[in-house]
């Protein structure tokens, strides 16, 4: 994941091998590492498995080998 | 251009029908925000700060409550208390606290204009006079407009809660830096010590504003059943039924919410900043209550967007490879904090290839209205900053600014802004062909130059709702929550007629109100055409699969024998064979099948690609009193597919001239009480059709493949090179850096004489 | 405050208001004669989103009291088209896509087709100058121009038919 949630959440860590069936549960793996960052990736996190940007958290994870999580960001 | 040509593919896309609601804005029969009435409808008023910076001790509303034809007075302590929740606004997101505090102030004002308090009376008049009649006790506080006055030792605090987040270990006391980021790629420092050519400069823009004609205006009507309706003109009636209803504390599903036509929003009217005042108003009155913003009210009271300072650093190799890029800076984001460095970040890394960097991005409030966003969010200042930079970079190694640009221009396959590997975007299309266009080797004249600016903006796409219904006639109807700013109407309806393969006006658009259709996001992020599109397409693909598979009944041969073709469905084989049944035919028969024919199809696309452009820009100065004239300006952008070339070109067109605006014009300018001191339109000067050339646009087509035709968000990225192309032309026309906005005449002769 | 009785012509038809003494023609034109296509962008006289025709002349109507029109006619962009038939400015608008939101267009079409009944080929320089007390933000003015051009080609092909029919 990049800035700023390694920071914000992870004490500066922002790299994880961790095993999820979908991002969903990826990111309840990631909040109960860092609390707090559920409830804000909700709102303030977009996700992309493999290069490509993942709207369905519910969508199966399987085969996937990279996951990143960036801020969301959108225009006017 | 390697583009296919959309004519040669498509019966519908890419042709320039008149707009479905064209005649009743050409007849101004069309209802905009100011124009709505309701049935026993009385006014509004708002009391706002003539301070930028105070404490309210206690508000006396007894004088205004007394004056006759009053009929509600309402201040922040008839608003429900506010948590610091997060709630998604618009296209980012806002804490509650931060929105409530927007429409009436809490506690203190934070900039001159804020909403103090508000009245309803039975005229407009009346309400303005009781408005004047409220007496508020201010405790009048120091404040602060500048970034380094408000990162100053001993600044006054304008949030006494707020600590700056990103800083590690957390400070312990409060300050007006908001938020701090620090993103690195590669190790910039080694990089820079590496280069074979330096070149850095400090750059500064000031809060412009997006400038829309209307003002911004909604209709409350509160019932003691605590069911509302509200009419309002914006981008997005959804976000801002879900803004008022959340800072109301009550369910979204109680207030019906009515789009009406809206003049122009540019990310401004995303917010909301009236609506839950006029709602509390109504409330107490019974009646409904129309509450309107004068145009001192937009300049005072609603977002412009940031300023910024940016000190730059840029190293490259002797060929112009980029080896580096070092950055600190500084959004100047008004009131409350806000969410442009993450796209300050993405403007630096996202149009070029640079391996090594090292950025760090702050927010810093002050006390000005709450910046909102304009078109391209955070991007055309740092733009500015980047493509003056390289333009610096490309004279110092004597490098066709084009050749510099296209030596490292982001390509396919390369990293993006957050790692994301960029998809089938077309810079470098867009690059070479502004290096064949005419306007790239055309003469200039004495005192003229010539600028040229790259651009990259993400776009998006997020949450749509839309229906496709067949009447019994077989026309169709296609109803969507996403507000039409710039004709998607029409885009939206050539997308149906290309599917059903029907005629363009076959094919009738609506604006649903919020209890019509499901949840769409706001009309903004260049995500109309795009997400909306693609669920126009989606649900109109289902209609035609009803169509087709109710034919095949029809004609009593399975589905795989019927083909949809030219409106009709065609029967290939069995005793049909031959025959067809066209839209109206199979929609006619509904009594005879499940029901009638229509869809609706919700999505969510996130598989959106940015948009890239470039501009060329030829300015004339004159030495004598440092005034810039445009004389030739050319825009180049990659549109995916242009569904309408007309509003396309628009976009592009629209979108220049405001960063033209931007570059040589706009600005706040304060005077020492915090007091803005050009709040009209005559002294904060946009462009009129006197002072532009003609611009031309060269749309570059390279699909996006995850729409069913291609688009790409086209709206925002006209806006970031501007600023630059100006400002490049207008230093190499006087040999002298312009590295502050915007570049008045006076700015310029200045800067001519202290050169001298 | 008693109000005052005002009489006037609007789009051809005779038109009686009351008013106050402060109210500009923009607010009656807007409130008590129902007429919402003029615009009121800035109320003081710098974007013509407003603009109207008060006996012949050009004006921003945010700029014109109320009781100013006693006696005198005011065109709108309501009167602009002939019942369901489209002004050339109109119908030229629409074909060049020369608006995106649409708010400043009734001003433009006011002030666009006053031009053309003063100067009916004007070029690119006088269309712009003339047009420069209308702000528009969304277009950049490039089709606006473009469409005020082509609906002059066209007035004059139509006067060059009557002449050439009568």
């Amino acid at each position: 994941m990049i800035e700023p949630f390694p920071g914000r959440y992870f004490a500066g860590r922002g790299e994880f091998e961790l095993e999820a069936p979908n991002l969903f549960a990826l990111v309840r793996a990631l909040d109960a590492i860092g609390s707090g960052f559920a409830e804000m990736a909700g709102e303030d996190a977009a996700i992309a498995v493999d290069g490509v940007m993942r709207a369905d958290w519910s969508a199966p994870l399987e085969g996937a080998q990279e996951v990143l999580i960036v801020p969301r960001i959108a225009g006017g | 251009m390697n583009a296919p040509d959309p004519m040669s593919k498509y019966r519908v896309v890419g042709t320039r029908p008149v707009r479905p609601d064209g005649i009743d804005k050409v007849t101004g029969k069309a209802i905009y925000g100011p124009d709505f009435v309701a049935a026993g409808m009385i006014h509004g008023a708002i009391l706002r700060s003539p301070h930028a910076h105070a404490r309210i001790r206690s508000i006396d509303t007894s004088r205004a409550e007394a004056l006759p034809g009053v009929k509600a007075v309402v201040t922040s302590a008839d608003f429900p208390g506010q948590s610091a929740k997060i709630i998604a606004a618009g296209e980012t997101s806002s804490s509650l606290r931060d929105i409530a505090a927007t429409c009436l102030a809490h506690g203190k004002v934070l900039y001159v204009g804020h909403a103090a308090a508000a009245v309803a009376a039975t005229t407009k008049a009346i309400a303005e006079a009781a408005a004047k009649l409220i007496v508020v006790d201010y405790e009048v506080l120091p404040h602060v407009i500048e970034v380094e006055d408000a990162l100053a030792e001993g600044a006054p605090i304008l949030h006494e809660h707020m600590i700056t987040k990103g800083l590690d270990p957390a400070p312990d006391s409060p300050s007006n830096a908001a938020n701090c980021l620090v993103m690195t790629r590669g190790d910039a420092d080694a990089a820079m010590a590496g280069a074979a050519v330096i070149v850095s400069g400090h750059y500064r823009t000031v809060p412009v504003h997006q400038g829309y004609i209307e003002p911004h205006a909604c209709v409350a009507s509160w019932n003691a059943d605590g069911q509302g309706q509200l009419w309002v003109s914006s981008q997005g009636h959804f976000d801002i039924r879900n803004q008022t209803a959340s800072v109301l504390h009550i369910p979204s599903s109680d207030l019906r919410t009515y789009p009406l036509e809206i003049g122009g929003g540019f990310g401004g009217k995303t917010g909301i900043y009236l609506e839950p005042v006029a709602m509390l108003l109504s409330k107490k009155a019974g009646r409904p209550v129309r509450l309107a913003m004068s145009r001192e009210d937009v300049f005072c009271g609603s977002g412009p967007a940031p300023g910024i300072v940016v000190d730059l650093t840029i190293g490259a190799d002797a060929d112009g490879t980029l080896k580096a890029i070092k950055a600190e800076f500084w959004y100047q984001v008004g009131a409350f904090c806000g969410s442009a460095v993450n796209s300050g970040m993405a403007t630096l890394l996202g149009t070029y290839r640079i391996a090594n960097a090292h950025l760090c991005g702050w927010d810093v409030v002050s006390n000005f209205p709450g910046t909102k966003a304009y078109r391209a969010p955070g991007a055309p200042q740092m733009a500015f900053a980047l493509e003056s930079c390289l333009d610096d970079l490309a004279r110092k190694l004597d490098m066709d600014p084009l050749d510099l640009r296209l030596r490292n221009a982001v390509r396919p396959g390369d990293p993006g802004p957050h790692h994301v590997p960029h998809g089938a975007i077309g810079f470098v299309e867009c690059l070479e062909a502004a290096k064949a266009h005419p306007h790239w080797t055309a003469p200039l004249g004495a005192n003229q130059a010539r600028g040229v600016a790259g651009a990259f903006w993400m776009n998006y796409g997020g949450p749509s709702t839309v229906s496709v219904a067949l009447s019994g006639d077989g026309s169709v109807q296609v109803t969507t929550g996403s507000p039409d700013i710039g004709g998607s109407r029409a885009s939206m309806a050539i997308m149906a007629a290309e599917v059903l393969q029907v005629p363009y006006e076959r094919v009738r658009v609506a604006i649903a109100d919020t209890a019509s259709i499901g949840y769409s996001m706001v009309t903004g992020g260049s995500r109309v055409t795009f997400a909306t599109g693609k669920a126009v397409v989606e649900a109109a693909r289902k209609v035609e699969e009803t169509l087709v598979t109710r034919a095949a009944s029809l004609f009593g041969v399975a589905a795989t024998d019927v083909e949809w073709r030219n409106g009709a469905a065609h029967c290939l084989t069995g005793e049909s064979a031959g025959e067809h049944l066209t839209i109206g035919a199979i929609a006619a028969k509904a009594g005879q099948f499940s029901g009638p024919v229509s869809a609706e199809v919700s999505v969510n696309p996130l598989d959106y690609l940015p948009g890239f452009a470039v501009h060329i820009c030829d300015t004339e100065v004159d030495p004598e009193t440092g005034n810039v004239s445009i004389i030739r300006y050319t825009t180049v952008q990659d549109v995916g597919t242009a569904i309408h070339p007309d509003y396309v070109e628009g976009q592009m067109q629209g979108g220049a001239v405001q960063g033209i605006g931007w570059a040589l014009n706009e600005a706040y300018v304060f005077d020492g009480n915090g007091r803005m001191e050009n709040p009209g339109f005559l002294d904060y000067r946009m462009p009129v059709a006197s002072d532009l050339p003609m611009i031309d646009t060269v749309m570059i087509e390279v699909p996006n493949p995850a729409h069913p035709y291609g688009v790409k968000g086209v709206g925002e990225a006209p806006i970031v090179p501007p600023l630059a192309a100006v400002a490049n032309a207008v230093s190499r026309a006087t040999g002298l850096p312009m590295r502050t906005l915007p570049l008045s005449p006076d700015r310029i002769w200045a800067t001519i004489q202290a050169a001298k | 405050m008693s109000k005052i009785a005002v009489s006037t012509t609007v789009n051809g038809d005779p038109a009686e208001f009351l008013c106050d003494a402060g109210e500009t023609l923009l607010d009656v034109l807007r409130g008590s004669l129902g007429l919402t296509g003029s615009k009121e962008g800035c109320a003081s006289g710098d974007c013509g989103a407003c603009t109207v025709m008060l006996n012949s002349q050009m004006v921003c109507s945010c700029l014109v009291l109320a009781v100013e029109a006693e006696g005198k006619s005011i065109a709108t962009v309501e009167g602009v088209a002939e019942g369901s038939v489209l002004h050339p400015v109109q119908r030229q608008f629409l074909e060049h896509g020369a608006l995106q939101c649409g708010f400043c267009t009734p001003g433009f079409i006011v002030a666009a087709k006053a031009l053309l009944e003063v100067n009916p080929d004007p070029d690119e320089t006088e269309i712009r100058y003339w047009l420069a007390g209308n702000l528009c933000r969304c277009t950049g003015y490039d089709k606006i121009v473009r469409a005020v051009s082509a609906a002059a080609a066209e007035l004059r092909q139509d006067s060059k038919a009557q002449r050439s029919a009568a």
